[in-house]
């Protein structure tokens, strides 16, 4: 629910190679600090960290959801025939949740491939280790070059792959719909 | 109770009710934890005096509850200016977004214009644009508008006059004029009302549901957006609060606590009004959510 920019911010604290709260924790369990998003190995999983704490009460609920739907007779069933926790969630759990894991996927997909804001506060523009589309239309088209051209091509090739991406979606959807 | 993945027998023993005990509580911990961790961490930072915030190990519980963090960064770093400029943005986006939306929504719904379908048509159509993939040509428009030749770079219109064109809300709104009974419109117009009227007396008053879902994620939308106003108000007067933190926080004029402190304020809304309308909300996202 937090404003993105807030929690790319908050993070940033966290990351701080100095007195960082994560810094902080690894010290405290004798573990040796990391450099998080200032250290080409590490930045990127940085970033995916934001993203998913980001995102994680949303999604939590979108999953809770689906499980809830379950219809209860199936766990039951399965418990007769002598199945396992385990293989109850194996094969009942996993199957009744795939098109909602799917349908997530792929949204995560098309919105993570626009990504901006955490490359853009949290590493920078020019870090070439966590580059990404918007990152690079940005560059070209706001900071040094101004070449609006170059960067509205970029968009149109993003565009391309993300269409696809939303065609199997809408594949998807529509599939679940009529079925 | 329905039944889920454990069944009520095995919960009756005393060992698999201690399992599925203790596996409950250690997930409720675990996501507690991660959840509100950070959250206590923003508030607490802000209330540390400065000293206690550079320490190399952090406290836990501030020893100070220092609340100036929060009267500097609301006066000094004119957080306070920010914040109305992004509650004005909110709200007049929300107001021009409604306008349009549910003009456009009326007219594709029950008017039906000439050519209609086709506008629809391309609407729809539009939805399978992402946002940022229209960034730039969205600029060269905003910084000049054809036939007008005007410049809104820097003024409130260069956020509205985009988010009204959302072709989201008007499908959304269009599909719930569409099930409204023809027979409640044809009896207001016999009885002399005319269509602009029916839309006011009739069809509004009938959409609240839907009229109040386009408007909470109309001011959720502003309020959150980044890369938009961040391109289109380089201007620091003008700037929204998102756009306003991410700046100063590449500044050295901001002290730490006061930085918290700005990030609680920015945030506030936003909670107030999940707390306020969670309902709402959480029928938005279900029904459009899995839409995206």
């Amino acid at each position: 629910m937090l404003p993105p920019i807030v929690v790319v911010l908050l993070w940033q604290y966290f990351y701080d190679p100095g007195n960082g709260l994560f810094n902080s924790i690894l010290s405290g369990i004798g573990l040796p600090p990391s450099q998080w998003v200032q250290s080409p190995d590490t930045a990127m999983v940085s970033l995916v960290l934001v993203a998913t704490w980001a995102n994680l009460g949303g999604t939590t609920i979108i999953y809770l959801a689906a499980l809830q739907n379950i219809p209860g007779e199936l766990y039951e069933a399965a418990e007769l025939e002598g199945a396992s926790v385990w293989q109850r969630v194996r094969h009942v759990t996993i199957p009744q949740t795939r098109f909602v894991l799917l349908v997530m996927l792929l949204l995560q997909i098309i919105s993570t491939m626009q990504v901006f804001i955490e490359p853009y506060q949290l590493t920078g523009t020019t870090n070439p280790d966590t580059i990404t589309v918007m990152v690079l239309v940005y560059r070209y088209a706001f900071t040094v070059n101004h070449d609006f051209g170059l960067a509205a091509a970029m968009s149109v090739v993003l565009f391309v792959v993300l269409a696809l991406f939303s065609a199997i979606y809408l594949r998807v959807t529509r599939e679940r719909e009529s079925a | 109770m329905t039944r889920t993945l454990i069944s009520e027998t095995v919960l009756r023993r005393r060992r698999g009710r201690l399992l599925h005990l203790t596996a409950v509580a250690v997930t409720v911990v675990v996501f507690a934890f991660v959840f509100l961790f950070p959250l206590y961490w923003m508030v607490t930072g802000a209330v540390k005096d400065p000293d206690e915030l550079a320490r190399a190990t952090p406290t836990l519980i501030p020893e100070t509850w220092n609340l100036d963090s929060f009267a500097t960064a609301w006066t000094q770093l004119q957080i306070g200016k920010y914040f109305l400029n992004t509650a004005f943005y909110a709200v007049g986006g929300w107001f021009i977004q409604i306008a349009v939306d549910v003009c456009a929504a009326y007219a594709l719904s029950r008017l039906r214009p000439w050519g209609g379908r086709v506008v629809l048509g391309a609407m729809l159509a539009s939805l399978m644009l992402p946002a940022t993939a229209l960034l730039i040509p969205a600029y060269m428009t905003v910084a000049d508008v054809p036939l007008f030749g005007v410049n809104l770079l820097n003024t409130p219109w260069a956020l509205w006059l985009p988010a009204a064109a959302n072709a989201f809300n008007i499908y959304l709104l269009k599909r719930f004029f569409d099930q409204i009974p023809g027979e409640l419109l044809d009896a207001a117009s016999i009885d002399g009302a005319g269509r602009l009227r029916i839309l006011w007396s009739v069809v509004l008053p009938l959409s609240r549901p839907v009229l109040s879902v386009v408007s909470i994620f109309a001011v959720i939308g502003m309020w959150k957006d980044f890369l938009w106003p961040f391109l289109v108000l380089q201007d620091p007067d003008t700037q929204t609060l998102s756009v306003a933190l991410s700046r100063l926080a590449n500044t050295s004029y901001i002290t730490d606590s006061e930085m918290f402190a700005g990030l609680v304020i920015a945030s506030v809304p936003m909670v107030v009004i999940f707390l306020a309308l969670q309902r709402q909300i959480l029928a938005g996202l279900s029904a459009g959510g899995v839409k995206g």
